[in-house]
């Protein structure tokens, strides 16, 4: 009887081992140093150049949209204000992503919103479950995760599946052997902006880029509901009114197969104003031709990132001039 | 008695309604195998076989062929009569094969089970039920005869607990994560979303599935015989590592253990099996096989999925007679023969997977082209620029859809597991050649990824033998 009582212990034995050992080593020891990894670069690196300027400042925040389509270098010239991409990619959920956008934020300074339409229709759901944001903060940002309920903790500390095992190793071995991504830390401008996706190197990916779809949402589904990701951008709307920082929202680059329809538009435009910030749209609905796009929807190339930038810029000036007046100087 | 309720609750919470069938098949065959073991004249207990045989055969057809009858009917004669709205019934093929075998076996002297609530149990038993092992009354009623399966046995419990936690493993952490390579490509090959795949992405398809139904079918098995023996009782083994068979003949000795052996007992051999000659056999052998694809699904891929293996093993037999006649037999193996009769089964069978696994001839036809190289072979620039010499035979491009998930990175992980799984599969001893001990040890590495999977991972997949 004892001897049996035995393996049923060790089976016991066995299994919180190794929920010991799963906890470390992912916790402490795998990460992935290519990809969430240079995502953390790139975060420390645009955190840094933040801290460095004076406000009021421009920080440019989206997904990769606001990566790949803008470009904060542009937009400072043009504006004489100095400007940072705070922009990482669209993978991290938008509570989140917020959550760290805040680390950059001073009193008087302009955020620019060029949020993708899917950020806003995120659900509670897909938040807490979202395996790359839960991966990320364990393993780069732990200290966020006094952010998070209980539950999401306990989600975040078992986001790791043997697919995370085998990319972890993966770009481990590569990183030791000196193979780098397509981007690295040299692919950012100071600003914090993506450069060097001209169009001729996009061109390998035309074939691909005419197969997307357009990724516009369905008007129905989107006007008639309110999702949780838009609760979430209306919490750091209100959040940074209270902080003296002005929101400026505005919409994706998206291909131009159909218009945006005007009640999206129309939503979102109500989404900011109800929350006493501004929202801005130039002309064509940051809609382009397949062409101007890079390697996906929401990344313009090179050419179309310079020219939409400079287009953003000079739409923005009036608004601007109007912000910064309207600010009794303290 | 609770044993039988629990099963009923088991199959009744997928579909409450469905549970009234499976009573009601046990039921009629538990009738028919009491009037069968009763002495009676020859024409009567003739009479009572076929009607037990064509009851069940009635069930089974109406269930799972009448709409592929049905649309072929229509296409063959033109007529439009509606497929009819059925929900196939979970396990359905498992019990009504299992219950033919007793009907089979009754009839030939073995008794009949007296006791209902013993024979509804070797019908329900819910680790069984859905997805086999398909089991026959000899080995498994008498197990309830002793008395030692009604006390609890905590050495059962540790001997089944190990197998039932690395069969989960398997199926949601290995089989359900090759799913996410096997399943896009071959929908969007099915969908017409991608006509001809590539020879990388077509690869990518089917070694992904013929891991994928592996891993997937073997934890199956495991968990069945895992649970079962929690309970005292002893199943027989259904999977054997079988792509470690060196040719298709040992394959269908490893692969679901227990259908090849009710083929080979209750329609093979009656159709005479090897002794009416060669070319008798040879169709003995194609009609086994037809019926094992039909089994499978109510589909024509099923069925030409079926005649492909049933080519393999004429084959096979084939060339052993022409090693037997021009004295060819080398005494063993060696190891290289080995090696080679290893790939080229495997091989065979990652075609047959193709076909097993395709909703259409076009679409496993347009994978098949993929596969040898027909549709061309696309990867992404960047692996191009790390091997160069690949960029004579493979066109660069930046994105390749359903590739891995399109990336670089996603490539180099595909094949990182890829590698890893056919290591599993060819080199390690599988369950039940590793003591208790050995299965205890394997559980550190493997049980947090079961926990994680189990509670915070995404919804696992149905197992694929579900539907069968």
């Amino acid at each position: 009887m004892l001897r049996i009582n035995n393996h049923l212990r060790q089976i016991a034995y066995a299994c919180a081992f190794s929920i010991v050992i799963y906890l470390v080593v992912f916790s402490l020891i795998l990460k992935l140093p290519l990809t969430t990894g240079l995502t953390h670069k790139y975060y420390l690196k645009k955190l840094a150049y933040a801290a460095g300027l004076e406000s009021p400042k421009i920080v440019l925040f989206a997904g990769s949209n606001g990566l790949f389509s803008h470009r904060c270098d542009i937009m400072a010239g043009i504006l004489a204000m100095p400007c940072v991409n705070a922009s990482l990619h669209a993978g991290l959920s938008i509570d989140i992503a917020l959550m760290g956008l805040r680390n950059y934020l001073k009193k008087g300074d302009i955020v620019l919103l060029p949020l993708e339409y899917d950020q806003y229709t995120q659900s509670r759901i897909r938040m807490m479950h979202n395996v790359e944001t839960n991966n990320y903060i364990v393993t780069y940002q732990p200290e966020w995760l006094v952010w998070f309920p209980p539950e999401r903790i306990l989600r975040a500390l078992f986001s790791f599946d043997v697919e995370y095992f085998s990319s972890a190793l993966t770009e481990t071995l590569l990183s030791l052997a000196g193979v780098e991504r397509r981007y690295t830390m040299d692919t950012l401008t100071a600003n914090g902006d993506m450069k060097g996706n001209t169009s001729q190197k996009g061109i390998e990916y035309r074939e691909f880029i005419s197969g997307l779809p357009q990724p516009v949402p369905d008007e129905r589904v989107f006007t008639q509901q309110t999702f949780d990701g838009e609760r979430e951008v209306a919490k750091f709307l209100s959040w940074a009114e209270t902080e003296g920082i002005t929101v400026i929202g505005m919409l994706p680059t998206i291909f131009d197969d159909k218009p945006i329809p005007t009640a999206v538009i129309d939503k979102l435009r109500k989404l900011f104003t109800d929350n006493n910030q501004r929202f801005l749209v130039i002309p064509g609905n940051a809609q382009y031709q397949r062409n101007c796009f890079y390697d996906t929807h929401y990344h313009l190339n090179e050419e179309c990132q310079i020219r939409h930038s400079a287009s953003v810029a000079h739409h923005l000036q009036p608004l601007l001039k109007e912000i910064l007046s309207a600010r009794v100087p303290t | 008695m609770s044993l039988v309720a629990a099963s009923l609750f088991f199959y009744g919470w997928w579909n409450p309604s469905y549970v009234l069938l499976i009573l009601a098949s046990a039921f009629g065959n538990y009738c028919f195998g009491l009037v069968l073991s009763q002495r009676r004249t020859t024409e009567t207990r003739r009479f009572f076989f076929i009607a037990g045989i064509a009851c069940n055969l009635l069930l089974l057809g109406y269930f799972k062929y009448v709409n592929f009858f049905l649309n072929n009917v229509n296409a063959l004669a033109g007529t439009s009569f509606h497929p009819q709205a059925i929900l196939l019934p979970l396990g359905v093929s498992f019990f009504t094969f299992q219950q033919l075998a007793y009907i089979v076996d009754v009839y030939r002297g073995e008794s009949g089970e007296r006791n209902f609530l013993r024979y509804c149990l070797f019908v329900t038993f819910f680790p069984k039920l859905i997805a086999g092992p398909i089991v026959y009354q000899r080995e498994f009623l008498p197990q309830f005869s002793m008395p030692a399966i009604y006390r609890f046995n905590s050495d059962n419990l540790a001997e089944g607990l190990t197998i039932f936690l690395l069969g989960l493993f398997k199926k949601v952490v290995i089989a359900d994560m090759l799913a996410q390579f096997a399943d896009p490509v071959f929908t969007a090959v099915n969908s017409g979303v991608m006509p001809s795949p590539s020879f990388f992405v077509a690869w990518q398809g089917a070694l992904a599935f013929t891991l994928q139904i592996y891993f997937d079918f073997s934890a199956y098995s495991d968990m069945a015989i895992g649970v079962s023996r929690m309970f005292g009782i002893t199943l027989p083994v259904n999977f054997n590592s079988p792509y470690k068979a060196a040719n298709i003949r040992e394959f269908w000795s490893r692969w679901h253990i227990t259908l090849s052996r009710f083929l080979r007992d209750y329609i093979y051999i009656p159709l005479g099996g090897n002794r009416k000659g060669t070319i008798r056999q040879y169709m003995n052998l194609m009609i086994t096989m037809l019926i094992c694809g039909l089994w499978h699904g109510a589909g024509w891929t099923f069925v030409a999925w079926g005649a492909l293996h049933a080519v393999y093993l004429v084959v096979n037999h084939g060339w052993k007679k022409i090693r037997v006649a021009f004295n060819l037999r080398p005494q063993g193996v060696s190891r290289p023969g080995l090696w080679g009769g290893r790939l080229l089964t495997f091989s065979a069978v990652i075609t047959g997977w193709v076909l097993f696994r395709a909703e259409s001839f076009p679409s496993a036809v347009a994978l098949l082209k993929g596969m040898t190289g027909l549709n061309g072979a696309v990867l992404p620039s960047q692996i191009l620029n790390l091997i160069p010499p690949l960029k004579v035979l493979v066109k660069p491009a930046g994105t390749v859809p359903f590739l891995a998930g399109g990336t670089v990175m996603g490539v180099i992980q595909f094949l990182l597991i890829t590698l890893t799984c056919l290591i599993i599969v060819f080199f390690s001893k599988n369950l039940y050649e590793l003591n208790l001990r050995q299965r205890i040890y394997l559980l550190v590495p493997s049980f947090a990824f079961v926990f994680q999977a189990i509670l915070f991972g995404r919804m696992p997949s149905d197992f694929i033998y579900f539907k069968f």
